[in-house]
């Protein structure tokens, strides 16, 4: 799953590099604020066990294999923020001292793998435990957590691969996932069977991880938050040709006539440009930061006031009772 | 008598002494987070250059042995060490022209496939030469040196104190699952696939606590030794007029290969 150097355009390279920039900036100083010493220490030590479990390779179909990712018991061991650095650290290592996976693909591949990865497992795994906690609950959330990590980055790659012009969206879509269905089960049973180990043997690990996440759930935000703005600053680099229903809409010549004018209410950044701004691709890049804080902020407040009537329905029923 | 060491060990053991050797080459002036700047430059203007023409390319490759020569590191080593991309560079590759096809047919697949190849072939060489710069990145610095130069060049301090661990814990962990796994074969050689899968759990949950633990025991052996969260390096290195002179050389060469 690592893209090599080569696979990635300017663009995207470039918005994944800052959006992981961002991802590992923000986990770093999570990780300070939250975690002591030793808890630093236990990480380190967890990444290089991590490292060390990537040599586990399973048969797949075909005659192929896969190996461990390990995102996704990072993710559940540690809490996502963790994870993500502690993946980070690990690709860093592949990137710079054995050459697997390339440096301008590094941000893609930190996205990926470590951020991805290490934030979709967990909350799988909450989620499922939530339902009826318990021993096997925390298996199945583990191994449906990584199969779905592993299943789900591929997609992700695929689409990269795809933006960046590198494949035909369907056919690398396939092919990816197919093989990575079988390497999501493999990653799936290898990471439920450590849970299982650890869940009877030392339950205190998988405690410290399930708070880490309570604590760093609430700042997935961010990581999309950054994405979006990194995505919004580098849309000047986006194609200038026609999307696909545009080109249709050209093709079959339906968008030969002009369009009429709206007679109610026109758009204040039509063809989204800020208007007022002389440059295009400046008026483009602040069109796209007013729109990225916009939905941001409608969807902030959505979730604030679902939150707030949640609590509301809480207390009234704690009262009644 | 002293223990036969394991081959990973002395495969380790040849791979220093060959960073060694390299680090007292004519590299050795420039210091370690100049060679990695000047890699990462030249890994991104080939990547957004992406040379395709033969004699840019053979060009390219030359210049890397050539100095893969003059520091005395194996050249073998390094090409043999670069081909390790080929085969997920290939197979993305084989995708590209999919996007050209005209007419799902043998017909339509051939001729976009003709008309895709040297943009295939792109795809294949580009990843090629960008690993071909890593792997002698790899070959003249020492992992170690390294470390340093990513510490130097100021990654997060959280994120080179664990890349710092890894290279040192790593290959204990991985020599103590090598270990594991033989036991456990030489155990059960004719072990069911169901057996398998929850010993290898097993295996693999108990390596975790064990390094759970151990992480404890060494949190206390470091604070008893008084570390203070600093890592220290045996000597310090600065950017000088040769690093400035080697960036500048991959810089200048980044932007040729891009205007070609």
């Amino acid at each position: 799953m690592h893209i090599p150097d080569g696979m990635l355009d300017p663009k995207t390279f470039g918005t994944l590099w800052a959006g992981a920039a961002g991802a590992i900036g923000y986990a770093s100083v999570w990780v300070r604020r939250h975690f002591d010493s030793s808890r630093i220490v236990l990480m380190a030590v967890l990444a290089s066990l991590i490292f060390a479990f990537q040599m586990l390779n399973f048969p797949i179909a075909g005659g192929t294999s896969g190996h461990f990712v390990g995102a996704s018991l990072a993710g559940i061991l540690l809490g996502s923020w963790p994870a993500a650095i502690v993946m980070s650290a690990v690709l860093i290592i592949q990137c710079l001292f054995f050459g697997d996976g390339g440096v301008t693909a590094l941000g893609a591949n930190i996205i990926n793998m470590g951020v991805i990865g290490a934030f979709l497992a967990p909350l799988i795994y909450r989620l499922v435990c939530r339902i009826h906690p318990g021993y096997l609950t925390k298996l199945l959330g583990a191994g449906i957590g990584a199969f779905c990590s592993v299943v789900v980055t591929s997609a992700v790659v695929a689409l990269e691969l795809w933006i960046s012009g590198s494949a035909q969206f369907f056919a690398v879509l396939g092919a990816m996932t197919f093989w990575h269905v079988f390497i999501g089960i493999g990653e799936g049973i290898i990471t439920a069977g450590i849970v299982a180990y650890v869940a009877r043997v030392r339950p205190a690990i998988l405690e410290g991880g399930e708070d880490s996440n309570r604590r760093s759930t609430a700042s997935v935000a961010v990581v999309f938050g950054v994405l979006a703005l990194a995505g919004s600053v580098f849309s000047f680099l986006a194609s200038t040709h026609p999307d696909g229903l545009e080109y249709v809409y050209e093709t079959m010549g339906i968008g030969t006539a002009p369009l009429p004018e709206s007679p109610l209410l026109s758009s204040p950044m039509q063809d989204y440009l800020l208007p007022g701004v002389a440059n295009d691709q400046l008026a483009g890049i602040g069109a796209a930061i007013i729109g990225t804080v916009i939905v941001g902020l409608a969807v902030w407040a959505l979730a604030l006031g679902l939150v707030r009537r949640r609590t509301k329905q809480k207390s009234i029923s704690e009262s009644a009772s | 008598m002293p223990a036969k060491p394991a081959p990973e060990q002395l495969d380790n053991r040849a791979a220093a002494a060959a960073a060694d050797t390299a680090a007292a080459a004519p590299l050795r002036v420039v210091s370690p987070q100049g060679r990695l700047l000047a890699a990462v430059v030249l890994v991104f203007g080939i990547v957004l250059g992406a040379p395709h023409q033969l004699l840019i390319v053979a060009a390219l490759v030359a210049l890397v042995l050539l100095v893969a020569y003059i520091v005395q590191v194996s050249i073998r080593r390094i090409l043999l060490r670069s081909l390790v991309v080929l085969p997920i560079s290939g197979m993305i590759s084989l995708f590209w022209p999919l996007r050209l096809v005209q007419q799902w047919n043998l017909d339509g697949l051939a001729s976009a496939y003709a008309q895709g190849w040297s943009q295939m072939l792109t795809l294949i060489i580009t990843p090629w030469l960008c690993v071909l710069v890593m792997m002698l990145l790899i070959a003249t610095c020492h992992q170690a040196d390294l470390l340093y130069a990513v510490k130097r060049l100021h990654l997060p301090h959280v994120l080179v104190l664990l890349l710092s661990f890894m290279y040192r814990y790593a290959d204990t962990l991985r020599a103590q699952l090598r270990a594991s796994h033989r036991a456990l074969a030489a155990r059960a050689p004719k072990m069911g696939t169901r057996r398998q899968v929850l010993l290898y759990g097993n295996l693999a949950g108990s390596m975790l606590v064990r390094a759970y633990d151990r992480g404890e025991r060494i949190h206390a052996a470091m604070l008893a030794r008084g570390f203070n969260g600093i890592l220290t390096h045996k000597r310090e290195e600065r950017i000088g007029t040769p690093d400035i002179a080697l960036i500048l050389g991959a810089a200048l060469l980044s932007v040729a290969l891009y205007l070609v």
